[in-house]
């Protein structure tokens, strides 16, 4: 099959936003079909050029394609007969960043219009796709919930599931994304100072605002533990990354959106301490056994501690995870399987 | 400088447009420039012309970048503040194929209407470029007549030169070129009907429909050409097509009325081989001189069979053709350095 995967293009941005699209032709390509990645520009930087910039996606033709693969906005609204949609970029300010403290549209009468005509496209235009696939039941729960189309979980693997590997189980646990004061990063040094062994919490990645960092350590200082936390506040590159989870003792996650934390973790040979079941892969994650679901700090300070007082433990559930992952449905195969049957 | 190098294409063809956008991504990343790749999809059916022209005008493709380097139409439609064209053809159904059996428009006044509707918004956005260069003299010509534009010719350098070199010449002429009628293998085929000498006739390429290859196929046979005429209707990897080129007693490229000069007679030129073209080819002839630096025939079977011989019969002609094929390359300046100093001064 020819099959065309439709994704947005930030010009000239560094950002790892096409990678996926990337790794997804390959996947195409290594089962026998041909693949071709067009992505087709967009830029967010000011909001009357928004709807203009869906109308040109809208004009645009595609022939000698025998499918369509739609994975970002607004390249996903492309006309065409065998369209199916993996939805993994959709116009968030659209949707639930509406109405927060980071909502990038203004609301103006220009906002709420360019707002209300992004919900109406995807309504009507994703709409036109013989299936729907979406990133997380949460997604499909915010797509249902604004636009009423209904969608199938499609969990995106990683990109390079060989690139993670286990080292060792050592003294720290790891919180990676990013490093916010106000929820997650305070949750982790609030439950590293409850725990009673002497777990240290390595905290990676780029600071979510200027004074996040400085806020952090200010309270890991009040709680006494600021010699048990390290904040390594800056963009991690992926062998960084590689690293801080193949000798974690263990991983914390506070919000997975599209799952790719509890994936690293598990093929990492590590478990997933998750903060509330929507916050990780929670089909990757059975308690006491993967990992653990907690729903309070208290209970992550506790969860810390049985796998810190313990490495043999913390290997238990990392291998538990591993081959937990290994028997998911969750690889580039049933990707493939979805997006061409 | 950051650069965005903007062009159009259909999805799964290989055009050469495709290959003058990756040489002059990977030319101007080695002059250290920072650069992103524009690829728009386009079908250019005539009755979307109009569409496809808005959506390039609606695109956000400039902010953050210093120069725009357009290639295929029609993206030099896309908004910029310092548009540079590298122009390498029109949607010549509208130009100088109009009211020949090229002319992609339906007869009658939506024909006409969409035709002058295409050089409305070539001629409005044209003028918006700051420096409009193009891939040959024939087009640069085009630009001036139909469009009232100047350009300057910025002849495209080969990728990967290097990858071509000289070796002693066997008994057969190479025609290495995507299999379609205007290219004319047809006319190759015919001429190995009429050679004197033991020359024979290799021809490489991917075929672009079923029907052009079925149809060589069968002229060879229907003249029993089997021994004289080798066919291989399939991609050649490069280092192939530079084995077949280095052997070669000289390279055909005979297209009929072709914009530039053809990837096929510069390869030529890199091994040192003579090119033969037609009279009627176009661009090439911007390249190759008769008796210069190869031979250039009338489309016509027999003057074919006739250049082909005159080479087998004098190996030391083809010898001396293909050397100075290879001092015009430098005679007319076809490398990236000047091509990147161009597009980006």
């Amino acid at each position: 099959m020819k099959i065309a995967v439709l994704d947005s293009q930030t010009v000239l941005s560094p950002r790892r936003d096409g990678l996926l699209a990337g790794r997804l032709c390959e996947a195409l390509a290594e089962h026998g079909h041909s693949a071709a990645l067009i992505r087709i520009p967009f830029s967010e930087r000011s909001p009357q050029t928004v709807v203009d910039q869906m109308l040109a996606v809208r004009l645009l033709h595609l022939h000698n394609v025998d499918r369509v693969v739609g994975l970002g906005f607004p390249a996903y609204l492309i006309p065409h007969g065998e369209k199916v949609v993996w939805m993994l970029r959709e116009f968030r300010e659209a949707y639930d960043r509406w109405g927060t403290a980071g909502q990038g549209l203004p609301n103006t009468p220009l906002g709420r219009s360019v707002r209300a005509s992004v919900l109406a496209a995807d309504q009507e235009y994703l709409g036109e796709a013989q299936r729907i696939y979406v990133r997380s039941s949460g997604a499909g729960r915010r797509l249902t919930d604004y636009t009423g189309l209904q969608s199938q979980v499609l969990h995106p693997p990683l990109r390079d599931p060989g690139a993670f590997r286990c080292d060792s189980y050592g003294d720290y646990v790891l919180a990676l994304g990013p490093v916010g004061a106000d929820s997650c990063g305070r949750a982790a040094v609030e439950a590293i100072a409850l725990a009673q062994s002497a777990a240290r919490l390595v905290i990676a990645g780029s600071p979510e605002r200027r004074d996040d960092v400085a806020a952090l350590r200010d309270l890991a200082e009040r709680l006494g533990v600021a010699d048990r936390v390290e904040l390594i506040a800056h963009d991690i590159a992926e062998a960084e990354r590689v690293r801080l989870l193949a000798a974690c003792r263990a991983v914390l996650c506070f919000g997975d959106p599209d799952g790719r934390l509890t994936q690293e973790a598990c093929q990492s040979h590590k478990a997933t301490l998750a903060f509330a079941p929507e916050c990780a892969l929670a089909a990757l994650i059975d308690d006491g056994v993967t990992g653990a679901i907690v729903s309070s700090i208290a209970g992550l300070g506790l969860a810390i501690d049985a796998l810190s007082d313990d490495a043999a433990t913390a290997e238990r559930y990392g291998d538990a995870a591993f081959d937990r992952l290994a028997r998911s449905e969750i690889s580039w195969s049933t990707v493939v399987a979805e997006l061409t049957k | 400088m950051r650069v965005v190098v903007a062009s159009t294409f259909v999805p799964f063809i290989e055009g050469g447009s495709q290959m003058i956008v990756t040489d002059l991504v990977d030319a101007l990343r080695l002059r250290e420039h920072e650069v992103d790749t524009v690829a728009i999809p386009t079908i250019s059916h005539w009755d979307v012309l109009l569409e496809e022209a808005l959506a390039m005008r609606l695109l956000e493709v400039g902010h953050g970048s210093d120069v725009l380097i357009a290639i295929r139409p029609p993206s030099y439609v896309l908004r910029h503040p310092n548009k540079r064209l590298w122009f390498i053809h029109h949607h010549r159904g509208a130009y100088d194929l109009w009211g020949t059996q090229w002319q992609d428009f339906p007869p009658g006044p939506d024909g006409v209407a969409m035709r002058d509707a295409v050089h409305r918004f070539d001629d409005l956005y044209l003028a918006e470029s700051k420096r409009i260069f193009t891939n040959s003299q024939t087009v640069a010509d085009r630009l001036a007549s139909f469009n009232g534009v100047d350009a300057d010719v910025l002849y495209p350098p080969l990728g990967h030169p290097e990858r071509f070199y000289w070796s002693a010449p066997e008994d057969y002429v190479f025609y290495p070129c995507r299999i379609t009628s205007h290219k004319r293998q047809r006319l190759a085929v015919e001429a190995a009907g009429h050679l004197e000498t033991d020359a024979r006739v290799v021809i490489a390429g991917v075929p672009e429909h079923p029907g052009e290859l079925a149809a060589l196929t069968s002229l060879i046979a229907e003249r029993g050409l089997e021994r004289r005429v080798t066919l291989m209707p399939r991609w050649i990897s490069e280092s192939e097509k530079a084995e077949l080129t280095a052997r070669s007693l000289a390279v055909l490229y005979l297209p009929f009325d072709e914009d530039s000069y053809g990837y096929v007679s510069l390869e030529a030129s890199h091994a040192r081989k003579a090119i033969i073209t037609c009279s009627d080819s176009g661009g090439a002839l911007e390249l190759v001189r008769d008796g210069d630096n190869g031979l250039v025939v009338d489309p016509d079977p027999v003057s074919l069979a006739a250049a082909i011989d005159r080479l087998a019969a004098d190996p030391q002609l083809a010898t001396s053709l293909g050397a100075r094929a290879h001092q015009v390359l430098a005679e007319k300046d076809i490398t990236w350095d000047r091509v990147v100093d161009s597009l980006t001064s």
